[in-house]
Formats: structure tokens, C-alpha cells, sequence
């Protein structure tokens, strides 16, 4: 029971989503062109239910082209669609376009005969409602037309344009009367409508049964008459369009030559097969040209007289249209303008065929183009038969025969252009004569690095440009093969040839292209420079090192090492090519360096050296060695004040300092004269500069004299002379010599020293003493003390 | 006996009694020093002052000892230990000195002299103390700056006194500690001449010392001096020989009745005394110079300077030494150079061969443009006074001066007695000063402050407290009477303010005992003195002295003339 009740249940579901209910009318739906039928069931409108579905067969048309059409009391109330397939809502299916879709009651879609039914399908029903619907079938050019008919005629009532004016031009119609901006505005307008509609009449065509012609049908007749009324309009506004847009053309044109001329073919086309033209307006049309024509000839002379180059006189129009308007419009056409026609077609020919023989040099170009650099023996004669074929086509102009444009200077630069041409081609055809002779000696020339011969040979030839610019590299490895001889001395270290080597090649321009190479040439000459500059330094500095470290701690004879050929440079510069003061910069950089080290690091790392020395062990040879130090401060220009201070430490020459009161300081007296086993003079000066606020401030020196020098002081005066900044200093009057004795530990007095603060303060004191060493003295000054005399 | 052979014996005879008279009447002054002196100006001793002559001075060094001894030696000033021995210097400048009080004083000998012949005995020995030292010190520190020693000493101590002696003799004296004291210098500080304590503080003259002469009877009552027994002199006998005026100093040096002559007239060669067989000279700086000093009380400021512009010095010297003439006076100076009269003409109270000058710590201008003659008196009296030395020279400007042709008669200078002199009886007095120093210790006192008296040396400087224990000049100094110039410092005057300057400036370069204080002095007495115009300094006369060649040249160094005589215990006689 209860399985009985779920299949029950089941089936009732099943039933209940289905479905769509066919509406089958009674009675049946006819496919045949008959009217507006209603769809009725025996006479009852069919009654649709809210939510239910329907569907209603409508059998396809006999004939294409048809439209079926639909006519609901509402639209509202229903969602519906049209397709030629139904499978009850399944499977793929298109839906017809409801050409009516935005009209509330109709509905139309486009039947063929291809099918057996359409369908018009409810898919839902909004509220239940009775289907009130008429249906037709009618052909789609029928119900268009009738559709569109009252339309078509109102469109055509409205848009007609007064033909009167139009009737009314012939040549002696007044056309200033006329507005052109109005009238034309105002026809394409209606052109445009009943053109428009026209199209729609025409494309209607397309749907007509093919045995129509012969049909009585009303809407056929109907149509027939619409469409000859609308195509006798539409002549009527085209031609008034076309004659008014010439004329107000024509009229724009005034004062205007160019641009009358520039649309002298749409004049020339106004007048030239136009049949459906009324020659009444055409006439007043070739009246209108000849009165503009005769302006043309000097707006075109203008033209020629303002060109200058040799290019084809091209005018847009040609010239020719002119001239036919010209012919056209007038009884004759005036010999002046015949003349200029006639000239420019002569230029026109004279310059298309200079263009021809350039496109033929071009050619001729490209054949060179193609062979490159250093051409083959068979490249020229092969050249000269092409340059004989270009020849013939050069013309020989015949301008100067069209006076008087003859003498415009167009004409001018063509005939001289044509001339040039001639003339260069006869020119190259000689040259390729020479080349042809040329080329295998170069290549000969070639084979043994013979570059220089061959710039010779081509400067020989230098008319011969195409030859020499078919030696493009030839510069370069001239220059290369010379660069390499550079380098070789170079490599030798043989500065002097390397620089002559250079110098030439700075002042070689015998070169093809010197231009070309010269900015190569001189990177080369200045690298090169670089080169010698640079390998001069080095040598020359690697050279003094090894003299330096040689002969830093030498103390004999240094004078003679200053004077060696070491501080002198390896080669001295003789050229720069940035010129003279260049050449002096590198030179004085040079010389600087071997001075530098002349007067700088050499002298002064020996006097480091040899002083380090001194101080070690001043005995052994200490004389020497100060002397040494002094020679090499005679060079020395550095700014270390310390090898300063010891050079003048070692120098006997040279004042000691006394720069502070009180202090002893050790002063080196030496002897100035040279007898290493003998007596000897000793030398040793003390210069005061102390620091002091007095405006004659005065000073007692002491000096500490060695023992072995002060000994026999007191028997012999231990001094030979004292002076005081060049006066001679006596135990006497104002000064007082405190002598040195055992006593007072071998100090030696001066006192009182006065100190000129603007002056030099110098006290000198020479002594002999038997032998040749150095001899160590102390000095001291301060405040002094009065002293009995 | 033929003629020919009474010819002959004639002048072998002839020959016997030129050499006899050589021996008996020619001088022959072996082991004796002969010094010339004027007679009437006998030289007054005192180590611690100026002398009144030059050579007083240079005899303190042959009398008196210092704790050490200033001399020379071929190289330059040594000093030699004397009344005391070095002993050291500490850190705190305190100095050591060992006392040599084995030191006998002369007195302690009894000379005898008969016929030329000197007896010294031993007599009641006294030797050198240390109070001898203070009171010698005490001497100085009294004289002040009368005294150089008290500027010199003040150098060194700070104050004129010692500590000690200690068991081992031993004193030691406290130096100043701005400077670095060597021990050179340290003895110059300690090289006063030293007096024995039981002398007058203000003798007239001293004759007790210690050194290697002692003075005996002479001539004149003028000491003479002697070595003393066991001394290390050389030569016995120092003798002083007088003269009336130096007009015969060359004679007497040529005819050996002298052998050594200090000074000769003009400082100029003598060509008597040109034979290097003969004799050696050895010239020293100038210690003369003549200036004509105006009087004060006669010429007003504007009189005086143009007076100072009428007596061109140059023009002076110039014929002084006869330049340019065949009896040109040839001059040597010190350094040797030859005829250089330009280098000793004077434009400053300090003469031009000073240290003042010298190193331009003044730098004065010859008196510019021509004298206005309408100012000055109809005849500018000058007064000379010859008496006491320098009589030649004194002669010889005298002349020169009066001659018209170079003041037009405008200057009348003469002869004058030194009561002339006293009495302030000239307008100018045209006057030498001997013996000034050119070193620091240039001595302003003895041209400002001497009492215009030939015939004595007194310097008239009267002092006064001027609070904070300091001391300065009273303008009292000055009265008409009491110099040369004739300046009244106290009365009222256009010139008193610059008077007062001038005293105050000379005082304060005299007592000083820093340089820098000198120089600036030195700069304003200067200036003060040229604005005053108080005199026409002249021209100083070079120094140079001639030796017999009886003695070593090279046993005689000299180092300053005021103690030309320093080294008199080394002098030899030369070998035959």
C-alpha cells in the first residue's frame, strides 16, 4: 500500500514539472497569406494559468521572405519566445528575433520554407489570462511597405525642393542671388532623406516575389509610383546639388588662382560627361571657367618662375587638365599658356631623364659599392662599359627654346645640372681610363707593404676620387706600418731616433684622406709622445735610484758626483706637438725630477746618512764627512729644515744659532783649510738671535773650547781673529776676551756682544790648530755684566 | 908720527870717549820700570775711585790684589788667584771662595832705600783676613756710585757682604740668580781691589796692598815700588819719574830716562820714536778727549748753542793734527787702522769711541747750520789751563783755535791759571779729560761733578734719601762753584727743570748696575745735555804708548788701558 502511494505521489511530481501544454486552435492555423486570425479554440480564447507553460505550432510558409506576425492584446502578463525547434524546453535551440520587440501588442519573426513548424513558446504565465492573439502570415516586402508606406510619402512631401531657381539657370542667369550655404545645406538634407529612404524602397526590392512584375498588386502599383516620384526628386536635388557646389566652388575661388586651378578638375569633370546635367547649367558653368582662365597662365608663371631646382614641375591637377578645361570652357586657348604647357612638358621630359641617369649613376655607385676597397684589376673595365651606356641618355636640353621660361632660373639649374652630369661621366669615363691603368700597379704595390708608394701613386691622381676612396684603410696602414717603426726604437730604448720617428710622423700629411686620420695620427703622435716621456722618466729615474743607492754615503769627492752625467737626462726632449710650452713643461718635469733629486732626495738622504754617521764616530773621518754634508747642502733646495740645521751644523760657514740665554749649545769648529797632517785654520761661527723685548739688548758668549785648543792659550793667543759681524773683535777698549784656562775649565769669553735685532749678530772666530779633525766647542750667551776694563 | 897715523889714533880716541860717554851719561834703566808723571800732579791711589791722574789708576793694579787678579795673556783677559781661590758654584749661585790668608800685606816688610838701593826685610808680619774683605766691601757699598766697584760688585752679590769663613777658610758669597755665572765672571765680580781693614775709609791715598810691588820711597814724595821678597815680578824695581809738563816725554823715553811712556802727546806716532830697535808701541783706545765746556752763569741756552755751532770740532782737529800738511800728526787706533781723525771727533758728552756710541745706543748729530754770531758775546773767552798735562796739546789748540781765520776772531782763547779756572773767570773752559773709559763704566761724574779745580780730583755729588731705602742726587749737587760748568741747581732759572733732569739721568747711569738702565741713561743724559748745550765735546786723542825694547814685547799684554799696568809682575827685560 504504502509503496503504492510513493509511486502515485512520484508520478504526480513528475507530471506536475513538465510540461508544456500545446495550444492547438481550432481552428488550425493556416500558413497562407490571409489577413489578421484570431487563435481560438472553438471559438474560445485559449485560458492560460499562472505558472503554466504552453506552446502553439505554427507551420512554416510556402514561400520565403515571410514574416509571421503576432498580434496580442498585451504583451504583459506573459514571457514567451519564438524558435524553429521544441522539444518540450530541451536541448539547443535558437530563439527568433522579435523584430517588433519593443511594440506592446506585436510580435514579428522572419519564416522561411525550410522547416516544417515554428513555435511560439510560453514559458510562464504570470497570472492567469485568456490568450487573446491574431496571427498572419504575410510577405516581409508587404508588410514593410505597408508599414512604411504613409512614411515614405510623407518623407517625400517634406523634403521636395523648389525647383525654380534650378529651372531657371542658363548662361545668363544671375547666380549672385543665390545662397550656396542654404541651399546646399538644405538639399543634402533632403538628399539625404530621401536617399535614405530610396535605399529602403531599393533593399525592399530585394524581397520581391520574382513574378511580381507583372502583379496588380496594390502595394506593389503603390510602390512602383513612390519610387519613380522619389528618384525624379532625387535627380532633381543632385544635380542642383552638383551645379550649386561648382558654382559656389567656382565662387570660393575668386581672387584665388591656385586654388581655381587646384580644382580644375572637379570644373573639368562638371562639364565633361554629364549627361543628366541640363546643358543650360552647364553652359553657365563653362561661362564662369573662361572667365577665370585667362588669370591662370600668370599664376602658373608665377609657379615656374619661383622654382629652382631640377625636379619634374608637378601640379595637381597636371597641367593638362587645365588645359582641356581651358579648351572646353573657351573658343580657343591663348599661345602664351599653349607656350608654358608645352615648356613644362619639355622640362618635365629633360628632368625625368637627368633622373634617370642619376638613378643610372647610382647604379653605377652600387657596382662600387659592391667591388669595396682595393678593387680588382677587372673593376675598370668593367666601369667604362657601364659609363658608356649612361652617357647616350643624358639629352642635350631644349629649353632655351620656350621664351620666356627659358630664362627661369629652374631652367637654369636643369640645364646646368644636365651639363654637370654630362660632364662628370665624361670625366669618369676618362678616369676610369687611368684607374683601369692605376689599379694594377697598386695591387702590385700592395704586395710588398709598399704603402707609402701607393698614397704617392694616388696623390699623383688625386682628380681620381672615386680611385682614392676605394682606399679607405691605405691612410691607416701607412700610419700603422710607421706606428710599428716607432715602437720598435721604443722597444730599443733609442729615444732620440723614437722621438725623430715622431716628430715626422707629427708633420707627415701625405696621406689620401688626411682628415681622415689626421685625429689618429696625432692620438698616435701623443701616445707616442707619452711613450718617450714617460720611458725617459723611468729610465731616468731607475738610473739615479741606483746611483743614489750607490754613492749616498760617499764622502769623498761629492762634489764630483753632482757633476756626472747621472743628473743630466738619458735624451732631451727636442718636440712635443702641442708645442713649445708643452715641450718645456715635460722637459722641466724631467729635469725637475733629476733636479728634485739633485737638490732634494739625494742630497738629503746623504746628509741624513752621513750625518747619522758623524754623530756615530766624529773622529774618523768627521772633517770629511762634514764636508761631504756641506757639498750636498750646496745642492740641497728641500724644505726640511732639518737637513737644513745639519748642513749649517756642519758647515763651518754657516752661523750657529744662539736662540736661547743661558743654554750651552755645541757648535763643531772645522778647519777651512786642508792639510791632514799639519796645522791648520779652524773655523766656527755663533749667531745670536735671542728673543728679547730690549731695544739694545747685549750678551755675554762663552765658548767652551776644547782642551788640547786652549791649553797653550796662555802663552799664545789660542785665536787668530774674532769679529763681530765682519769687525774685527781686540781684547781692548770696549770689548773684553775673557781668556780660556785651565781654570775656568777652558772657557772663552766675548763680552759685552751687542745684538742688533735687525742685524745679522754674527761673532766668527778663526784658530789654528795642528790637525785635521773635528773639534767640538760649546757656546752660551746671556744677560752680561759690566767688567772692569 | 905721520898724519895719517895721527888721523887715526885721533879718531880711535874719538870712538873711546863716545862709548865712555854712552856709559856714563847714557840711561841705563836694567830691571826698572821708569814711568813719566807731571810733577805736580802726584798720583793719588785709590783702588776704588777714579785717580786724579791716569796713571793712579794704573797703579792700583801694581799695589793692591783682588780675591782674584784681572790680567792678560796673549789670547785675552785670565784671571789669576790672588787673595782667594775658586772653589765652586752650586745650583743656588751661592759661590765658594777659599781665603788665601797666607797673603802677607806689604806692611809686613821694612824697606830701606840708600842711594837707590833697596832693602826689604821682614817686619811684623800681618796677613790678609777676612775682615780686610768686609771691610774693603763695606768700603764700596759706602762709595756707592762714586765708586765703579759698587756698580760692578752689585752686579754680582746681592748685597755687598759674605758668610763665613768656615774651618777650611773657606767664605761664600750669594750671587744674583738671573743669569748663568761663570766662573770667569765670577771672579770679574770678586776682582775689587781689596784694602786692608785698618786703613781710613776715605784716605787720600792708598799704599798697603798685597800685590808683587810694594811701594818704597820716592822721589818727589811720590812712592816708587818694589817687588816684594819672594814675589813673582820679573822686574824689581816700578819707578815714577816727574816732569814738569809731558812737552819732554819723547826726549825722555828717547834719551832712556824713562822706558816706558803711557801716553804720548796727541796719541800720535812720534817719529822720534820710530826706531822698532828702539822701542815698541801698542796703541789702545782713546782715554783723552778735550771739550770746551761753556759756563752757565755767562752764556745763556741760546748763547751756548750757538756756540756749539761755531766751534766745529772738525776743523779744530784737523789743524790739531796738522791734516793734510808735511807735519801731519799720524794717528794708529786701537784696531790698527791708520789716520782715521773722522772716527774720534765727539758730538755727545759720551765720546764717539764709547760703547755708548759705538753700538748706537745714542746716536748724535753734528750741530747743524751756521752759528748766529749776533747772539753770541762780541769775544767768547775761553780759558785754558796747561798746567796739569797735556800741555802740548793744550798749546797746540790754543793756537789753533785763536787763529781768525777759523772763527773770525769771535773765540778768544787763552792761557789761564787754575785760580783762573777756580774763580770761574771765562765765558768757556777749554779742558782735557784723561782717563775716561769707554766701556760701560764711562764715568759722567768726573765731567759734571768735579769741583773746577785742576789741581785736585773731587767729585761733588751730594745724595738723599728718596724713601724705600733709595738714594738720589741732591740738586744741592750743584753750585756755581762746584763745576766746570758753573750750574746753580737750586736757583731759578729757564734752565733749573733741565738741570734737575740732567743730575737725576747722570745719577741713575752712574749707580745702576744694569745695562739696559745704562743705555737708556745714557740716551737721555744725552738728550737733556744737547738741549742744554753745556759744551763742545771736541774730539778724544788716541792712545798710544811706547815701550823701550828693554823689555819683551811679548811679556807685555795689554787689555784696556786703565790697566795697561795689570800685567807689570810678567813684564821681562828682553835677552840680549
Amino acid at each position: 500500500m504504502k509503496i503504492r502511494i510513493v509511486i502515485l505521489m512520484l508520478f504526480l511530481v513528475l507530471y506536475g514539472c513538465s510540461s508544456y501544454t500545446e495550444l492547438s486552435p481550432d481552428p488550425e492555423i493556416t500558413p497562407a497569406e490571409l489577413g489578421y486570425i484570431e487563435l481560438k479554440n472553438d471559438d474560445e480564447h485559449f485560458e492560460l494559468e499562472t505558472g503554466e507553460k504552453y506552446y502553439v505550432q505554427f507551420p512554416a510558409p510556402a514561400n520565403s521572405n515571410f514574416y509571421l506576425v503576432l498580434k496580442l492584446d498585451s504583451k504583459s502578463g506573459v514571457d514567451y519566445y519564438f524558435s524553429d525547434f521544441f522539444d518540450d524546453g530541451e536541448g539547443d535551440f535558437n530563439k527568433i528575433t522579435d523584430e517588433f520587440g519593443n511594440d506592446a501588442e506585436l510580435s514579428v519573426y522572419k519564416i522561411n520554407p525550410g522547416g516544417e513548424f515554428y513555435y511560439w513558446v510560453i514559458d510562464n504565465v504570470r497570472s492567469n489570462k485568456l490568450l487573446t492573439m491574431d496571427y498572419r502570415y504575410v510577405p516581409q516586402w508587404r508588410f514593410k511597405f505597408e508599414n512604411r508606406y504613409e512614411t515614405y510619402k510623407t518623407i517625400l512631401d517634406d523634403n521636395r525642393i523648389d525647383r525654380s531657381i534650378y529651372n531657371a539657370i542658363d548662361e545668363n542667369y544671375n547666380l549672385s542671388g543665390i545662397n550656396y550655404s542654404y541651399e546646399i545645406g538644405k538639399l543634402k538634407i533632403s538628399i539625404e532623406a530621401i536617399g535614405n529612404m530610396e535605399q529602403e524602397l531599393i533593399d525592399l526590392k530585394s524581397l520581391f516575389p520574382s513574378n511580381i512584375s507583372s502583379s496588380s498588386d496594390p502595394a506593389y502599383q503603390n510602390y512602383r509610383e513612390l519610387t519613380s516620384a522619389v528618384e525624379d526628386e532625387l535627380q532633381f536635388q543632385r544635380n542642383y546639388l552638383a551645379a550649386l557646389e561648382i558654382f559656389q566652388l567656382e565662387n570660393r575661388t575668386a581672387g584665388n588662382t591656385g586654388e581655381f586651378v587646384s580644382n580644375a578638375d572637379k570644373f573639368l569633370n562638371f562639364i565633361n560627361n554629364n549627361p543628366v546635367m541640363p546643358s543650360r547649367i552647364i553652359n553657365k558653368a563653362k561661362n564662369l571657367f573662361a572667365g577665370r582662365l585667362d588669370e591662370t597662365y600668370e599664376y602658373l608663371n608665377n609657379l615656374l618662375k619661383n622654382k629652382y631646382d631640377t625636379t619634374p614641375i608637378n601640379l595637381d591637377p597636371p597641367i593638362e587638365v587645365v588645359r582641356e578645361l581651358y579648351e572646353k570652357s573657351t573658343s580657343s586657348v591663348p599661345l602664351r599658356f599653349t607656350t608654358l604647357c608645352n615648356f613644362v612638358s619639355k622640362f618635365n621630359q629633360e628632368a625625368e631623364a637627368l633622373m634617370l641617369v642619376n638613378d643610372k649613376l647610382i647604379e653605377l655607385d652600387n657596382f662600387f659599392n659592391a667591388e669595396g676597397s682595393w678593387p680588382s684589376n677587372l673593376f675598370y673595365p668593367e666601369a667604362i662599359r657601364m659609363i658608356k651606356d649612361i652617357i647616350p641618355l643624358i639629352p642635350r636640353s631644349e629649353l632655351s627654346s620656350y621664351s620666356p621660361f627659358s630664362s627661369y632660373r629652374c631652367t637654369s639649374a636643369l640645364q646646368r645640372e644636365l651639363i654637370n652630369v654630362r660632364n662628370r661621366t665624361n670625366s669618369m669615363q676618362d678616369g676610369f681610363q687611368v684607374a683601369k691603368v692605376l689599379v694594377p700597379r697598386i695591387n702590385e704595390l700592395k704586395l710588398s707593404r709598399s704603402y707609402k708608394n701607393i698614397i704617392t701613386v694616388l696623390n699623383q691622381n688625386r682628380n681620381l676620387d672615386f680611385l682614392l676612396k676605394q682606399y679607405p684603410d691605405l691612410d691607416m696602414l701607412a700610419l700603422n706600418q710607421h706606428r710599428d717603426r716607432i715602437n720598435s726604437f721604443l722597444a730599443q730604448e733609442q729615444w732620440a731616433q723614437a722621438e725623430e720617428e715622431v716628430k715626422k710622423m707629427f708633420h707627415d700629411q701625405s696621406f689620401i684622406f688626411y682628415s681622415s686620420v689626421r685625429d689618429k695620427k696625432i692620438s698616435m703622435v701623443r701616445d707616442f709622445e707619452n711613450k718617450i716621456f714617460t720611458g725617459i722618466k723611468k729610465h731616468t729615474r731607475e738610473t739615479l735610484e741606483k746611483f743614489a743607492q750607490n754613492n749616498f754615503n760617499n764622502v769623498d769627492n761629492v762634489e764630483q758626483l753632482y757633476q756626472g752625467p747621472v743628473f743630466r737626462p738619458v735624451h732631451v726632449l727636442t718636440f712635443s706637438s702641442y708645442g713649445e710650452k708643452d715641450l718645456e713643461r715635460k722637459k722641466l718635469e724631467i729635469s725637475d725630477y733629476i733636479e728634485n733629486v739633485k737638490h732634494n732626495s739625494f742630497p738629503e738622504i746623504s746628509i741624513n746618512s752621513i750625518y747619522k754617521d758623524f754623530l756615530r764616530n766624529k773622529s774618523r773621518k768627521g772633517v770629511e764627512k762634514c764636508r761631504a754634508i756641506v757639498v750636498h747642502g750646496n745642492y740641497y733646495r728641500g724644505n726640511d729644515r732639518r737637513v737644513k740645521n745639519i748642513v749649517d751644523e756642519c758647515n763651518p760657514q754657516v752661523p750657529k744659532w744662539i736662540t736661547k740665554a743661558k743654554e750651552y749649545r755645541v757648535v763643531n769648529a772645522l778647519p777651512v783649510t786642508s792639510n791632514p797632517n799639519g796645522n791648520n785654520e779652524y773655523l766656527f761661527k755663533v749667531q745670536l738671535q735671542i728673543p728679547t723685548n730690549a731695544e739694545f739688548p747685549v750678551y755675554d758668549i762663552n765658548i767652551k773650547l776644547p782642551k788640547e785648543v786652549a791649553d797653550n792659550a796662555s802663552s799664545a793667543k789660542w785665536y787668530k781673529t774674532i769679529t763681530l759681524d765682519g769687525k774685527e773683535i781686540k781684547n781692548e777698549g770696549r770689548i773684553q776676551l775673557t781668556a780660556p784656562t785651565a781654570d775656568n775649565n777652558y772657557e772663552f769669553q766675548v763680552s759685552p756682544v751687542q745684538m742688533d735685532k735687525e742685524g745679522r749678530n754674527i761673532l766668527e772666530v778663526r784658530f789654528d790648530f795642528p790637525a785635521f779633525k773635528v773639534l767640538e766647542v760649546s757656546t752660551m750667551a746671556q744677560r752680561p755684566i759690566m767688567k772692569r776694563n | 908720527m905721520t898724519n895719517r897715523q895721527w888721523i887715526i889714533a885721533g879718531g880711535g880716541v874719538a870712538v873711546f870717549v863716545v862709548v865712555l860717554l854712552f856709559f856714563l851719561l847714557g840711561g841705563n834703566l836694567d830691571g826698572r820700570i821708569v814711568l813719566p808723571y807731571i810733577a805736580h800732579q802726584k798720583p793719588l791711589v785709590d783702588p776704588h775711585l777714579p785717580g786724579s791722574t791716569e796713571l793712579a789708576d794704573k797703579l792700583d793694579e801694581v799695589i793692591f790684589d783682588g780675591l782674584f787678579n784681572k790680567s792678560a795673556n796673549p789670547s785675552g783677559i785670565v784671571f789669576e788667584d790672588a787673595l782667594g781661590t775658586f772653589v765652586g758654584i752650586n745650583s743656588k749661585n751661592v759661590v765658594t771662595v777659599k781665603l788665601n790668608t797666607n797673603k802677607k800685606w806689604h806692611a809686613s816688610y821694612k824697606v830701606t832705600v840708600e842711594d837707590e838701593d833697596v832693602k826689604v826685610t821682614p817686619a811684623d808680619t800681618r796677613y790678609f783676613t777676612p775682615e780686610d774683605l768686609r771691610f774693603t766691601l763695606n768700603r764700596i757699598k759706602m762709595l756707592g756710585s762714586l765708586s765703579p766697584e759698587y756698580v760692578l760688585v752689585g752686579q754680582g752679590l746681592k748685597d755687598f757682604n759674605f758668610t763665613g769663613p768656615d774651618a777650611s777658610g773657606n767664605v761664600q758669597f750669594y750671587f744674583q740668580g738671573d743669569r748663568e755665572w761663570t766662573e770667569a765672571d765670577i771672579k770679574e765680580i770678586l776682582a775689587f781691589k781689596i784694602l786692608p781693614a785698618n786703613s781710613e775709609r776715605n784716605a787720600l791715598s792708598y799704599q798697603t796692598g798685597t800685590a808683587e810691588y810694594l811701594a818704597i820711597p820716592g822721589e818727589n814724595n811720590v812712592n816708587n815700588y818694589y817687588k816684594v821678597p819672594d814675589g813673582l815680578a820679573s822686574i824689581p824695581s816700578v819707578q815714577l819719574k816727574p816732569f814738569i809738563d809731558n812737552s819732554t816725554f819723547v826726549t825722555e823715553l828717547n834719551n832712556t830716562n824713562i822706558n816706558v811712556l803711557l801716553n804720548v802727546p796727541f796719541g800720535a806716532v812720534s817719529p822720534v820714536l820710530d826706531d822698532p830697535d828702539d822701542f815698541f808701541s801698542k796703541p789702545s783706545i782713546s782715554t783723552t778727549f778735550f771739550a770746551v765746556l761753556f759756563n752757565t752763569q755767562r752764556l745763556n741756552r741760546e748763547q751756548r748753542v750757538e756756540l756749539r755751532k761755531l766751534l766745529n770740532n772738525k776743523k779744530i782737529m784737523d789743524r790739531f793734527y796738522k791734516v793734510g800738511t808735511e807735519q801731519q800728526r799720524n794717528i794708529v787706533d786701537y784696531l790698527g787702522r791708520e789716520n782715521n781723525y773722522d772716527r774720534f771727533l765727539n758730538y755727545s758728552i759720551f765720546p764717539s769711541t764709547s760703547y755708548y756710541l759705538e753700538e748706537q745706543v745714542i746716536m748724535p748729530e753734528a750741530p747743524g747750520g751756521n752759528a748766529n754770531l749776533s747772539i753770541l758775546p762780541d769775544t767768547v773767552k775761553i780759558k785754558a789751563c796747561a798746567e796739569f798735562g797735556n800741555r802740548e796739546e793744550y798749546n797746540e789748540l790754543i793756537d789753533v783755535m785763536n787763529d781768525p781765520a777759523l772763527f773770525n776772531g769771535k773765540v778768544k782763547v787763552s792761557a789761564a791759571g787754575n785760580d783762573e779756572i777756580v774763580a770761574g773767570n771765562y765765558d768757556a773752559v777749554l779742558i782735557a779729560f784723561n782717563g775716561y773709559k769707554s766701556t760701560f763704566l764711562f764715568d759722567l761724574y768726573s765731567i759734571l761733578l768735579r769741583q773746577p779745580d785742576l789741581s785736585l780730583y773731587k767729585i761733588n755729588l751730594l745724595t738723599q734719601e728718596a724713601g724705600r731705602g733709595k738714594t738720589e742726587a741732591a740738586l744741592s749737587s750743584w753750585n756755581s762753584q762746584n763745576n766746570f760748568f758753573r750750574i746753580e741747581g737750586l736757583k731759578n732759572s729757564s734752565d733749573k727743570e733741565d738741570f734737575a733732569k740732567l743730575l737725576e739721568f747722570t745719577y741713575k747711569f752712574m749707580s745702576t748696575q744694569y745695562i739696559s738702565d745704562k743705555q737708556e741713561y745714557a740716551r737721555r743724559v744725552d738728550m737733556v745735555e744737547n738741549e742744554l748745550a753745556l759744551g763742545s765735546w771736541m774730539f778724544s786723542v788716541p792712545s798710544l804708548s811706547y815701550f823701550s825694547t828693554q823689555f819683551d814685547s811679548t811679556s807685555i799684554d795689554l787689555f784696556g788701558v786703565a790697566s795697561q799696568l795689570s800685567t807689570i809682575e810678567k813684564w821681562k827685560d828682553a835677552e840680549d
